[in-house]
């Protein structure tokens, strides 16, 4: 195996809750290769969430070592993980967190605008079948559409990590299948790889991995030999 | 490609458009106060200087009993002096033609034969100057010219020696010692009805006054700094000419009197600003900080995405610049107009020789900036919040803290309601009401000072001052002369009056007033305490002063002091050391007090007044018999002075007028801020809650229940802010009161029920106008839409 895109060594999470300390994540080992479609399946409480985001530089270990590209985060200061995030993650939410005072496309502009070679925002908006949808606001767009902008709006700054909490928590079936082949054709498209959090055993099928976590400890991680296609899944 | 950021700050402000302009009008407001009052005060300060420096106004005015004028030419040489004029100024009675008021006091001011005078030079606003030959002509001074309707052609009538000579008007002047047309520093307010000044040529006069080739006053405009050396040497070397004290500018009694207007200005120029300008902060700081946790999730997306810290703060502070700008705008422009109201106001109050009105763009460049930077301190707070926010924190949302106290109060759902809300977030809610409270910190300040104002002039015209008719007598009478007046059918009652100019020694300090004889028990002038507001009677050998003036000399009760008439002559001399006694509330004029008794025997004999002299005579009249009394008075040849305390009321409204037009202004100012502030308070909160009150809609709520849940929340926090404002405006009303006190008008605060009504009433009642648009939006939401909002 190629060096690992993300690797963690004895990573722990601990939150202060008053005088006490609870931990989120314990101990967690894991290697993540580039390129590939990771799931973080488990339930709620289990420290996926907490985990993504501290791949994605938005939190930080308080103890153990986190590498993404061979850079140490835990060493990062505040503007080098900014820089960092800049560079390297895509993000997509749960809530698609677009800013409502902007169209569809100057959505995606906001974060083209940061990058040092973006892809052509009404490209990628095309990419994530959004043709003609490009001056629309978020309030005129339905969930679906507005999760795909989100999914545009990570990607025009060709990051080499996607990083996706629970990105068809919000949909249906249909829309959250969209998203999903969304998410895969732009993988398997730019090669970058993509970490989705989800509590949904079912979209684990897709995954090329899937790294279970349970009360804040990994509970395995496993290949998947044949992952399916988001059109197959069924919940 | 275009900053993205940007256009969401350009949506941000047209989403939150209305909120946006009520701040800009706020901060409008306070630059409109710093601009204009500014633009007044340098626009007034200018005019006086032009019209000084063209018409040469006398740097020092150095009075004397009788010289020849041959001493102007000697005082010429001397060095540091760059022009010199010695004339004449005598007062006397001047008779009116027919429909005017029949008699006044005129002041006889000489011209040289031909052209300007060196000094105190004239304008001429209609007509012409005297012309010198046998015609006896005069220029009158415009403020008494306007008060009687003088053109050039009509004929006055000045009394000269006993005799009634006739003057042809040429023409109406304005003066710069007569801007404001004040008779002497003891009399420090402008009596256009019963004074005037009259310019006539000396070789018309100066026989008919006895006077040829003298002079009894030298008017000097010196070098920079020289004139109290200049004064003082002219009073030493020609003292065997009865040389008086020096009166330099500074104590010249027009000049004194637009001294201390442009002194009035500053308080206002610095409070006023800083109040509005202040709101606007907090305004911004209120308002942006509910636009930043509304807007948690984009922050915490953009931060995720990449923006620095750095941009987050120059995005969120860019929203309260663009406030600022927006009220900078308003602002210049409110100001402008403002300013030029200010300096017409004044310019028809005063008759100004030189009227200057210019722009002053660096005030309007310096009031710009200076709501720029109020609305960008009002939003770094917020946007430093925002900056800070951790990404993933922020994308998690804020969860309000509970409201564990309001919990256990057992209180209707109707109210336990919106109080939990309020107390849900503390300090918000405080921050909310501290704007409101601003608002009434402006309303008790207009309102107490208007009060105060009405309250002074009650105390002096219904208490002090307690006649119906004041006369003054040409020469002074024993008082014997008022039984004949008794008898007079419709008077009720007659006192005497005996008024003497004097000048106090007190530790050094000196300073010039007139000390009124008060008879004991008298009813018709009265001195009331300034502790007690009980009447007062000065023991003998005692003086009663006013507050003002005890303050300005640093006297404390029982000092001892020296008090000499003014014009003490070898002939006739009057002074005594006599003490201080406890202060007296009179908040116009510095008078001081003696006992009647007193004052005639330590003064009036001395100074070879009858044994029983007085000067004057306060009466109370029948109102029927009001018009009979002073006509009768009038058409006595031994009376020089005849004032209704209705005419002396006319004069002083007339002269608080300027203060009630800026008190209004302020007000009003006032007013739309109180409705600017609980309108960006209201609609936040309204913005805040849309989800929970669409949610309220569709559980069943009528639109009825929820104005009333967001009613009584909002007037909760304009109840909390009013009550927050309200002692701070007492305390900032005094502070401004007790900044603009000038010695001349010293007012007491006074803060009347329905001030105190109105800045309670006003911010509860602006609520209900200020909210409307709020519930309005909420009436016709799309239900389904709002309550699927996570963010708004």
């Amino acid at each position: 195996m190629d060096a690992p895109l993300v690797r963690m060594r004895g990573v722990w999470k601990r939150y202060r809750m008053g005088k006490t300390e609870v931990p989120a994540l314990r101990n967690i080992d894991l290697e993540i290769p580039a390129g590939e479609f990771v799931v973080f399946l488990g339930p709620s409480g289990s420290g996926k969430t907490t985990l993504l985001n501290i791949v994605g530089g938005l939190d930080t270990v308080s103890e153990g070592e986190v590498l993404v590209n061979g850079r140490v985060l835990a060493a990062q200061s505040e503007a080098a993980l900014t820089v960092y995030r800049r560079e390297t993650i895509g993000f997509v939410f749960q809530f698609f967190n677009l800013v409502p005072t902007l169209t569809a496309k100057e959505n995606v502009e906001l974060v083209a605008q940061l990058a040092k070679s973006p892809r052509d925002p009404g490209e990628v908006l095309r990419s994530v079948g959004l043709a003609g949808r490009e001056h629309h606001f978020p309030s005129a767009m339905s969930g679906g559409e507005q999760q795909r902008v989100a999914i545009a709006r990570a990607l025009v700054k060709r990051p080499a990590l996607v990083l996706a909490d629970e990105p068809t928590g919000n949909l249906d079936i249909e829309t959250a299948i969209i998203v999903l082949r969304v998410l895969r054709d732009a993988q398997r498209a730019d090669g970058h790889g993509v970490l989705l959090v989800t509590h949904n055993q079912d979209i684990a099928r897709m995954a090329d991995r899937v790294v279970r976590l349970h009360g804040g400890s990994l509970a395995g991680v496993e290949e998947v030999a044949h992952p399916v296609e988001p059109e197959e899944l069924q919940w | 490609m275009v900053n993205r950021l940007r256009t969401k700050l350009i949506r941000d402000v047209r989403a939150g458009i209305w909120q946006i302009v009520a701040i800009s009008i706020v901060a409008g407001l306070g630059v409109a106060m710093f601009y204009g009052l500014l633009m007044g005060y340098s626009n007034q300060k200018i005019s006086y200087a032009v019209s000084y420096q063209r018409l040469r106004f006398a740097d020092v005015t150095i009075g004397l009993k009788r010289a020849p004028r041959a001493i102007v030419q000697r005082i010429s040489g001397m060095p540091g002096v760059i022009h010199v004029d010695g004339r004449l100024v005598v007062d006397l009675d001047v008779e009116q033609s027919p429909g005017r008021r029949g008699r006044v006091t005129g002041r006889l001011v000489t011209l040289p034969p031909r052209d300007q005078p060196a000094v105190n030079q004239l304008l001429v606003l209609e007509g012409r100057l005297p012309i010198g030959s046998a015609r006896r002509e005069a220029a009158l001074e415009s403020s008494f010219a306007a008060r009687h309707k003088y053109r050039p052609g009509d004929r006055i009538f000045p009394k000269l020696d006993g005799q009634r000579v006739a003057f042809t008007v040429t023409g109406i002047v304005s003066s710069p010692e007569y801007i404001y047309a004040v008779q002497s520093k003891q009399l420090l307010m402008p009596t256009p009805e019963t004074f005037g000044v009259l310019f006539v040529r000396r070789d018309q006069i100066e026989s008919l006054l006895g006077m040829a080739g003298s002079v009894n006053e030298v008017t000097l405009v010196t070098e920079p700094g020289q004139a109290d050396r200049i004064g003082e040497e002219i009073r030493r070397r020609y003292s065997a000419y009865g040389s008086q004290d020096p009166m330099t500018r500074a104590e010249q009694p027009s000049n004194l009197l637009l001294q201390s207007d442009l002194d009035g200005y500053a308080p206002a120029a610095v409070l006023m600003p800083t109040l509005f300008l202040g709101t606007a902060a907090l305004a911004v700081s209120l308002v942006l900080a509910r636009w930043v946790q509304a807007q948690r999730g984009q922050v915490g997306f953009l931060r995720a995405s990449g923006f620095p810290p750095s941009a987050i703060l120059q995005h969120y502070l860019e929203l309260g610049i663009a406030a600022g700008a927006g009220g900078g705008l308003v602002g210049v422009g409110l100001g402008y107009g403002y300013g030029l109201l200010i300096s017409k106001v004044y310019a028809d109050l005063l008759h100004m020789p030189y009227q200057i009105v210019e722009p002053h763009p660096e005030l309007a460049v310096a009031g710009f900036g200076l709501s720029l930077v109020a609305c960008g301190l009002g939003a770094l707070g917020p946007a430093r919040q925002a900056a800070a926010m951790s990404p993933a924190e922020a994308m998690r949302g804020q969860v309000p803290s509970s409201p564990m106290l309001a919990a256990r109060i057992p209180l209707p759902l109707m109210l336990a309601l919106p109080l939990r809300n309020l107390l849900r977030r503390p300090l918000r809610t405080l921050g909310t009401a501290v704007g409101v409270g601003a608002s009434t910190i402006l309303l008790i300040l207009t309102g107490s000072m208007l009060d105060s104002l009405d309250a002074s002039l009650r105390t002096y015209l219904k208490e002090v001052q307690n006649y119906d008719l004041l006369v003054g007598f040409s020469e002074p009478p024993a008082d014997g002369i008022l039984f004949h007046f008794r008898r007079w059918p419709g008077v009720l009652r007659v006192e005497p009056s005996l008024e003497l100019p004097v000048r106090i020694l007190h530790n050094g300090r000196s300073e010039e007033t007139v000390m009124i004889g008060v008879l004991p028990g008298s009813q018709l002038r009265r001195l009331p305490s300034l502790d007690t507001g009980l009447p007062m009677f000065p023991l003998p050998g005692t003086v009663l002063f006013t507050d003002a003036l005890m303050r300005k000399l640093n006297l404390e009760r029982g000092n001892l002091l020296n008090i000499a008439y003014t014009q003490n002559t070898r002939e006739f001399s009057a002074e005594a050391n006599l003490r201080s006694g406890d202060p007296v509330h009179q908040p116009i004029g510095t008078p001081i007090y003696i006992g009647l008794r007193d004052l005639q025997l330590r003064y009036g004999v001395p100074l070879g007044l009858p044994p029983r002299g007085i000067t004057g005579a306060l009466l109370r009249v029948e109102p029927g018999y009001l018009a009979s009394v002073r006509a009768r008075f009038q058409a006595r040849k031994d009376v020089a002075l005849v004032q209704t305390s209705d005419e002396l009321a006319a004069q002083i409204y007339e002269l608080t007028a300027y203060s009630r037009t800026f008190m209004g202004i302020f007000m009003l100012f006032g007013a739309a801020m109180a409705l600017a502030v609980t309108y960006t308070a209201t609609d936040s909160i309204l913005w805040e809650r849309t989800r929970e009150l669409a949610t309220l809609r569709t559980l069943g709520f009528g639109m009825g229940r929820i104005s009333i849940l967001v009613a009584l929340e909002n007037m909760m926090v304009a109840a909390l802010g009013a009550a927050i404002g309200l002692y701070p405006g007492i305390r900032v009303a005094q502070g401004l009161m007790d900044a603009t006190q000038t010695e001349g008008f010293a007012m007491k605060l006074v803060v009347s029920q329905q001030t105190y009504l109105m800045a309670l009433a006003a911010p509860v009642v602006l609520v209900f106008l200020a909210q409307w648009p709020g519930l309005r939006r909420i009436s016709r939401l799309d239900l389904a839409g709002a309550i699927r909002l996570r963010d708004e």
